[in-house]
């Protein structure tokens, strides 16, 4: 077991910890930490074909760019949609690090996190992105374990824990034990998928077209889903779809919250499905322990609340929902993923 | 002789190239010169003696022979409706302007030159501002919209992310565009400007008060009391004189603010419309940044009284007014001459 991870040390390969989720990217590198936590997001120009701005800056531009910039989010629920802006933004996320060159890159070892339930075609697709940058030490792994192991969860031990990751593309939900996933369930609805949903609603109740980062911000700073949730009112832009001109429209938690909660049913139900699927002495845990619940739509006001009176299971958000799957990648970069080692330990 | 005069002054300055950047308006030029900043700003109106082709005057000195020359001279707007009509008097008037600087003069052949286009003009109509620069010798000649250049000029920060509305009302053309990182996202542009309001209020007084009058006498009416308020508190009025139709003698008569006013509101009336239309097309993300940040106006037509009012009843926005409406344009051509036009480079960095 040990003759593996000897290897990888005694080579002096650096690790590389990549988190491509739908919404953001983040980067993990081994001795630096974190590097990259941002959108993921890149904004061509056309002509050229040249960069002209990735992550943050890039995603400001969704929806507001001329003609001569194309702007492209190269993941689409979960998975890979644009190879070549993918590979695009990751060699821009690594070229800003300094003193590393294209030679330390290829030497790495690299392990990209992907839902759990993504095809056999999916996961060849984020493989072949590495392939792409020269990385011949490549292996994949599930969001869900590296989000548990980020999150400060043992999960090489005989217990049965739950995490739920509703992120930007997909929400998955899995039983780990042993380090390592007992069952799981993936569905192609979370955080933009809230985002299309509000601005249906605002379109349909109110006549207004509004934009992408519009309807983001919406769900950001109005998404509530307690019971009895303080109702706020805030005033958005967008424009009319009758006549055209830009207008303001007010948006209560309430309306949000009635748009939230159906996406956060199938999400309940998508909870209860995997755990009536779950082995008994491992319902016995999680009934214990309580469901961990990761990713950037956890962020959600009330969600602890909503969720555990709907399954009556503790739920508990983990203290770091954004950065735990990339934080975790550092274990299983030294295990390689193995479920028999126990990276925590060494 | 002014010219050997000009001749002889050559030999002594050095000469250089420089980055120019030039406003050519229906109405007027303005040339900006770096390290200099705006050494013209005058009516684009050249006038020639028809026999020797030789320039007799240009800028204000031309305009005032509008309508007063004799069949001896010939004056010429060499633009019309915001694109050249007349190539080789533009040519001439662009010299002239160049010329006017002391101590330094500017070898043109080295020299860049940033020339301002409407932003809908044909392929045909570009070309022919490219042939301008060509007939000039210029190296290099980039052309960019006015609409860009009049939205930098007027303050606003293109640059960004954070999208900015410019309406400019020129003599020949009103664009109208939408930007945000450093170009254009959508724009419309027709030729209901200037002289097409001093054309209304022609047409006006002839119908109205049977009184032909010239189109120098029209743009002072116009800027006089050119109003386009809804309740006019205290009414200016102000005199026109020509020639009257019937009697065919000189006359002089009185006109009221709320007679331009009605005449005014018309063309205006589409302006506006063609803001609404620009506004249609807005990505929904940009239309949020314009109810933040309003609409600027530019240009000449900016400077008509209650131009904001009229706007913000029709359409329901806040409309600003650019602090120097006239020069906005050769204002921003001075950053654009900077970065080249190019969207990328933002040329305050």
């Amino acid at each position: 077991m040990g003759k593996e991870m000897s290897a990888v040390i005694a080579n002096d390969r650096l690790g590389l910890g990549i988190d491509l989720g739908t919404a953001n990217l983040l980067v993990f590198l081994e001795k630096k930490g974190i590097i990259f936590d941002e959108p993921s997001v890149i904004a061509f120009d056309r002509e050229s074909g040249k960069i002209v701005a990735a992550g943050e800056d890039a995603h400001k531009m969704l929806g507001k760019v001329h003609s001569k910039i194309s702007v492209v989010k190269p993941l689409r629920n979960g998975v890979i949609s644009d190879m070549r802006a993918a590979k695009a933004l990751l060699s821009y996320v690594l070229g800003k690090v300094e003193n590393l060159t294209e030679k330390d890159i290829s030497k790495t070892t690299c392990v990209i996190c992907c839902p759990s339930e993504v095809t056999k075609i999916e996961r060849d697709v984020m493989t072949d992105l590495a392939t792409k940058m020269n990385i011949t030490d490549v292996f994949i792994e599930e969001e869900i374990k590296s989000g548990a192991l980020g999150a400060g969860v043992d999960i090489f031990k005989s217990k049965g824990v739950m995490v739920v990751d509703i992120g930007g593309g997909t929400t998955d939900v899995g039983v780990i034990s042993f380090g390592d996933i007992v069952l799981s369930r993936t569905i192609r609805k979370a955080g933009s998928f809230m985002d299309d949903e509000i601005s249906k609603f605002v379109k349909k109740t109110q006549s207004v077209e509004i934009g992408e980062l519009t309807s983001e911000k919406m769900k950001i700073e109005l998404g509530d889903l307690h019971a009895e949730a303080k109702n706020v009112v805030n005033r958005y832009a967008g424009r009319d779809m009758v006549k055209g001109i830009p207008k303001w429209v007010m948006l209560s938690t309430t309306e949000v919250q009635s748009v939230l909660i159906p996406v956060f049913e199938e999400i309940v139900k998508l909870i209860m499905g995997v755990l009536k699927d779950t082995p008994p002495e491992l319902s016995a845990d999680i009934y214990k322990n309580g469901i961990l619940l990761t990713g950037g739509c956890s962020m959600i006001r009330g969600i602890e609340e909503y969720v555990q009176k709907r399954i009556q299971v503790p739920v508990k958000v983990v203290h770091n929902p954004l950065t735990c799957v990339a934080e975790g990648t550092k274990y299983l970069l030294k295990n390689r993923g193995d479920y028999l080692v126990n990276p925590l330990q060494l | 002789m002014a010219l050997s005069i000009r001749k002889q002054e050559k030999e002594e300055k050095r000469s250089v190239g420089k980055n120019i950047g030039i406003d050519l308006g229906t109405a007027n030029i303005l040339v900006y010169v770096e390290g200099e900043g705006i050494i013209t700003n005058e009516p684009s109106v050249i006038a020639f003696d028809y026999e020797t082709n030789e320039v007799i005057a240009s800028g204000s000195m031309a305009a005032n022979m509008i309508g007063k020359g004799h069949h001896g001279i010939k004056i010429i707007s060499p633009l019309n409706q915001g694109v050249i009509s007349d190539i080789e008097a533009t040519k001439k008037l662009i010299e002239i302007s160049l010329h006017k600087i002391e101590n330094i003069n500017i070898d043109i052949k080295e020299s860049t030159l940033l020339l301002c286009c409407p932003s809908e003009v044909t392929q045909l109509e570009r070309d022919s501002f490219m042939a301008l620069g060509n007939k000039l010798g210029v190296k290099e000649v980039f052309i960019e919209q006015e609409v860009k250049a009049g939205a930098i000029g007027s303050g606003l920060d293109i640059f960004s992310s954070n999208g900015s509305m410019l309406i400019d009302i020129g003599g020949g053309s009103t664009d109208i565009g939408v930007l945000s990182l450093g170009d254009i996202v959508v724009s419309e542009s027709n030729r209901i400007a200037g002289n097409y309001f001093d054309n209304e209020i022609m047409n006006y007084l002839q119908y109205k008060h049977g009184l032909l009058i010239g189109k120098k006498t029209a743009e002072r009416i116009k800027m006089e009391i050119g109003s386009l308020r809804k309740e006019i508190k205290d009414p200016r009025e102000t005199w026109a004189s020509g020639r009257d139709v019937v009697t065919g003698l000189p006359k002089k008569i009185t006109i009221t603010e709320s007679e331009i006013r009605d005449v005014l509101v018309k063309p205006f009336e589409s302006i506006s419309t063609m803001v609404l239309k620009v506004l249609q097309n807005t990505p929904p993300e940009l239309s949020s940044d314009i109810i933040v940040n309003g609409i600027y106006i530019s240009g000449g037509g900016a400077l008509i009284d209650g131009i904001d009012e009229f706007l913000h009843e029709r359409i329901g926005m806040d409309f600003h007014i650019s602090k120097r409406p006239l020069t906005a344009v050769v204002d921003g051509t001075k950053l654009l001459l900077k970065n080249r036009g190019s969207y990328f480079v933002k040329p305050t960095d």
